[in-house]
């Protein structure tokens, strides 16, 4: 790697030559950098997608009808359908548990903080 | 301070106390007569029991190699999303869905998705020659497939922390051991990684924590089968507990499980932080 003492023209004449090297190299590097940078959204890109796999498998597989969730080879193109969303929605025990994991999340969030809180304030005031 | 001491003993120390006490009688759920001051003789039952050793067994396999690959895929994630590009955040946000999938919403989905007729796994296998295999069915392949699925879950979490970590470096070391002509590779070995060394355990311990306590994803996916191939420590205290009623034999179980979990982390503390910084 070079260093900013090795940029420095040695004599005033050799300085243009120097110059349009050094610009030549930057050039080069900024290349670099930015295959750089186009490689590595690449591979972000596919490993978001391998990590995402399933969940677009559950999401697409929630637009199918029974039929279509269980057949060899796997449906991939179908004529979605809202029916599954629909049947959920209007199931009373859904709505229920809906409500039961809201409260407990709720709650125990608050009940967790404010007691970790006052407890953590009393075992730092004296030192253990 | 008291109110909150007063949670603490209610909440926490109170069942820790009962749980102990409970482990040194001969009590049975379902059997009136039982109930006696037994002593130690759980523990010593534990000890010469080879389904408790087969358990830890599996149990310590699961957790190792689980975190360890969810540790290294993170850390490689964790360098690939360091440096800005186009698109980044949307991709990170994207990356995290997993760990926020309910563990038995997960356990379905994978057992959906693995099954051997017509599971979308087993589909691709076939079409690319590899063929098909009942994975969550075969005593080989059940465990490995289980750690697919927490390697699947968990490795954003590991992720999520490790970037963190790595976007609270100090720049100026990077920089200078990059002037200094430091190789990528270096500059990783030789500064990123003892820099990372707290978000590292923190992150170790909690994912070994959990790992130890998987429960969900195996009562969705295999119920400790085929056979005995994926009875965890935590599967067979459910078992032991609340399928034969066993509960003092349970709470044994428990507290020989919560020993290990406390040595492990003490370990990877010890390993991993400063005596001094173990405040």
């Amino acid at each position: 790697m070079t260093t900013q003492v090795a940029d420095r023209p040695a004599s005033p004449a050799e300085g243009p030559a120097r110059i349009a090297r050094a610009d030549a190299r930057h050039a080069a590097r900024r290349r670099r950098r930015a295959r750089g940078t186009a490689l590595r959204a690449a591979v972000a890109v596919l490993m978001t997608l391998v990590f995402l796999g399933p969940i677009l498998w559950m999401i697409s597989t929630a637009f199918k009808i029974t039929t279509q969730a269980f057949t060899e080879p796997p449906t991939f193109f179908f004529k979605p359908t809202l029916d599954n969303f629909r049947a959920v929605l209007t199931d009373d025990t859904f709505v229920r548990a809906l409500f039961t994991s809201f409260f407990v999340a709720l709650l125990s969030t608050l009940f967790t903080t404010s007691r970790s809180g006052s407890c953590h304030c009393g075992s730092c005031r004296r030192s253990w | 301070m008291v109110p909150g001491l007063l949670f603490l003993i209610a909440f926490s120390i109170y069942p820790l106390v009962y749980s102990l006490g409970v482990s040194l009688f001969d009590w049975n759920l379902v059997d009136a007569s039982s109930r006696k001051f037994v002593g130690l003789d759980n523990f010593t039952g534990l000890l010469s029991d080879p389904s408790f050793w087969h358990s830890t067994r599996i149990t310590l396999l699961f957790v190792a190699v689980g975190t360890l690959l969810e540790l290294g895929i993170g850390l490689g994630l964790g360098l690939l999303f360091f440096r800005r590009f186009p698109g980044d955040r949307f991709l990170r946000a994207l990356l995290i869905l997993p760990m926020v999938v309910a563990p038995i919403v997960v356990g379905l989905l994978w057992r959906y998705m693995l099954n051997v007729e017509f599971g979308v796994i087993n589909h691709f296998l076939d079409v690319s020659g590899i063929g098909r295999r009942d994975f969550l069915g075969s005593p080989e392949w059940a465990l490995p497939a289980l750690l697919l699925v927490d390697v699947w879950q968990w490795t954003p979490f590991m992720f999520l922390v490790i970037l963190a970590g790595l976007q609270g470096l100090p720049e100026e070391v990077l920089e200078a051991a990059r002037v200094d002509g430091a190789s990528a590779r270096r500059i990783f070995v030789d500064h990123m990684l003892p820099l990372l060394r707290y978000p590292i355990a923190v992150a170790l311990v909690l994912r070994v924590i959990d790992a130890f306590r998987v429960y969900d994803l195996i009562f969705m996916t295999t119920r400790g089968g085929p056979i005995d191939a994926t009875e965890t420590m935590s599967w067979r205290i459910y078992q032991v507990g609340f399928r034969t009623f066993d509960v003092s034999y349970a709470a044994a179980f428990s507290w020989l499980m919560l020993i290990l979990v406390v040595a492990i982390t003490t370990l990877i503390l010890r390993l991993l932080v400063r005596r001094e910084d173990l405040a």
